[in-house]
């Protein structure tokens, strides 16, 4: 840790951890140690390996390694027409595939010109809160079970598959839903989808002060993440954090209310803001408490939807099966559960892409990894890891 | 850390603890939802996507949904062209020598049943297909028409029929060349 005195021998290994060649100049005195986190570890959330410089229970460095779960994802949008996609775009962010699905189709609509149908989207914007909730449930039950709690993790799936069930009747699928397609969405509401949906929000709003007794305001939980990798401001903006990780570092940045789309400037809702309560601005229980603040505030935008949703009108525009797109770009932004979600598209025209270039949140967000783990403890990067919320299938599309 | 603070903080503890425990207690007493499959098994959705249902004697081989397939799983070969007989409802001209789904490919994303002009394919209930080698992950629906069937039947199911009553019910829809889907189910469009 030290720096090294004059009578320590310091040489260069090459434990061929690090790509490119990359060789260590390590102090064999105060044996530093690499330790390989992942790519098969259980609290890295899927195939994130980060190599950690160890000095003892010192973390001196930490970097993501990633590509371990890369599909070519934008090659193959190369060589499909834009309804064929939606499919692969489920597969991104595999919890929240609803908002994908989503955020594709906006793209496609902007540069295409598409007017989509009022009911469209509300169904869409329905559709995509209850998945945000269900990404949050996901996000908040596996990072108790990072910091060693288990039985919020039960409690956030048995909500979890309440919300897959809707899905189920609305679309016939749990995970890969490939729901909102280009135009609208793929079918129109079952009946009765709205009561149902309105029982489940009855049911759902009770069962997060639950969740705040359990896990949120628990003194163990309280003592692992408050003032652990603090996120200022500054690092925020340098490393464009979106999502609820930059909320929770005290900036109001939700896409939903600086840049509206779809029906969102006819909804009201509150911006979820980390305020610091159990320590500094910007530590991992604020990310943790902007997620859950997160959920409420789409029940409330359920409810909206459930009451101003139009009764008839058509669920998706009418469109040429061969869909013919002017050439051009465009860039779509989205504000997914885990932050800014965008598509930049090019186009020269045909039926298909001519090139794709994803933004991922996850890893935009994932960047700044490296920064926070320098200096904790070891015990302290699962907790900056799962507040971090990465899924790896849009970290490596 | 003063021994205030140290006895604070054991305090918050074992009380955070006792909350938990509470709310944990309060669902030890509760009915269990667990379900018993294959004994027992939960309802699925009307709209529910699984394993394909294909009416051969609909279909016109116009290769709509191979087209549409995203991921090419779809193989149709056929003698000439079909058309739909106005007569008697069904598909007539060409042999429709080849109707293939690959479900090791399928992803299950119902783009295939959206172009269909006549609705000879949809999505349908069973989600166990099995087989022992890749091989078998390809089903000739063409193969199964000639059975009587619109659906591969899981070995499963074959197998342990005279052991589950509902299993029983399925094999024998399914052997009967019924649709496991039911026409309210399959989503208007």
């Amino acid at each position: 840790m030290s720096a090294n005195s004059d009578n320590t021998t310091v040489r260069q290994l090459s434990y061929g951890l690090l790509p490119g060649g990359l060789d260590e100049s390590i102090d064999v005195q105060t044996e530093e140690m690499l330790l390989n986190m992942g790519p098969q570890h259980p609290s890295t959330h899927g195939v994130l390996r980060i190599v950690l410089r160890t000095d003892g229970e010192l973390i001196l460095g930490a970097e993501p390694h990633i590509g371990y779960l890369h599909r070519c994802k934008e090659k193959i949008a190369e060589n499909l027409n834009y309804y064929q996609y939606v499919g692969y775009t489920d597969r991104l962010d595999y919890l929240a595939a609803m908002n994908n699905n989503h955020a594709w189709a906006m793209a496609v609509e902007k540069l295409a010109d598409i007017q989509v149908p009022k009911r469209a989207e509300y169904i869409r914007v329905i559709s995509s809160e209850l998945n945000r909730i269900a990404s949050h449930l996901v996000s908040f039950g596996t990072y108790g079970l990072d910091l060693g709690g288990f039985a919020p993790f039960l409690y956030a799936f048995r909500e979890r598959e309440y919300i897959l069930d809707l899905f189920e009747q609305l679309c016939g699928a749990r995970l890969t839903l490939s729901y909102i397609n280009v135009g609208g969405v793929t079918w129109d509401l079952p009946p009765g989808f709205l009561q149902k949906l309105e029982e489940f929000v009855d049911y759902f709003e009770p069962k997060i002060a639950e969740y705040d007794q359990l896990l949120t305001y628990n003194h163990i939980f309280i003592k692992r993440t408050a003032n652990v990798g603090v996120i200022s401001r500054d690092v925020a903006t340098r490393y464009a954090i979106s999502g609820p990780m930059v909320r929770g570092s005290g900036i109001p940045l939700d896409l939903r209310r600086d840049r509206p789309y779809s029906v969102y400037p006819e909804l009201q809702f509150d911006v979820a803001v980390g305020r610091g309560a159990q320590g500094a601005l910007g530590d991992c229980w604020d990310r943790y408490w902007v997620k859950m603040e997160e959920m409420r505030q789409c029940c409330k935008i359920l409810r909206q939807c459930i009451k101003q949703i139009p009764a008839e009108g058509p669920f998706r525009a009418k469109l040429p099966r061969a869909m013919r797109v002017p050439a051009g770009e465009v860039y779509a932004e989205y504000e997914n559960p885990r932050g800014h979600l965008g598509f930049y598209i090019e186009s020269q025209g045909g039926t298909m892409p001519y090139r794709l270039k994803i933004r991922g949140p996850s890893f935009v967000n994932l960047a700044c990894c490296s920064e926070l783990c320098r200096g904790v403890l070891l015990a302290d990067v699962p907790a900056i890891i799962g507040s971090i919320d990465v899924v790896m299938g849009e970290v490596d599309r | 850390m003063s021994a205030k603070a140290y006895f604070r903080n054991i305090y918050d503890t074992v009380k955070s603890i006792s909350i938990g425990m509470s709310i944990t207690l309060k669902y030890c007493f509760q009915n269990t939802v667990t379900v018993q499959y294959p004994e027992q098994r939960l309802a699925l959705a009307p709209r529910y996507r699984g394993i394909h249902e294909f009416q051969a004697d609909l279909c016109i081989a116009c290769d709509q949904c191979a087209k549409a397939c995203p991921v090419d799983c779809i193989y149709i070969e056929k003698s000439a062209p079909r058309k739909i007989d106005k007569a008697t409802g069904k598909a007539a001209g060409g042999e429709l020598q080849r109707f293939a789904i690959d479900y090791s490919k399928c992803m299950f994303c119902a783009l295939c049943t959206e172009p269909c002009p006549t609705s000879c394919i949809h999505m349908g209930k069973l989600h166990d297909h099995s087989g022992y080698s890749r091989r078998e992950a390809v089903v000739e629906f063409t193969e199964l028409d000639k059975l009587g069937q619109r659906t591969p039947l899981p070995l499963w199911m074959d197998r342990n029929a005279d052991k589950i009553p509902w299993v029983e019910d399925e094999r024998k829809r399914i052997k009967a060349g019924q649709l496991a889907t039911n026409a309210a189910d399959i989503p208007g469009r």
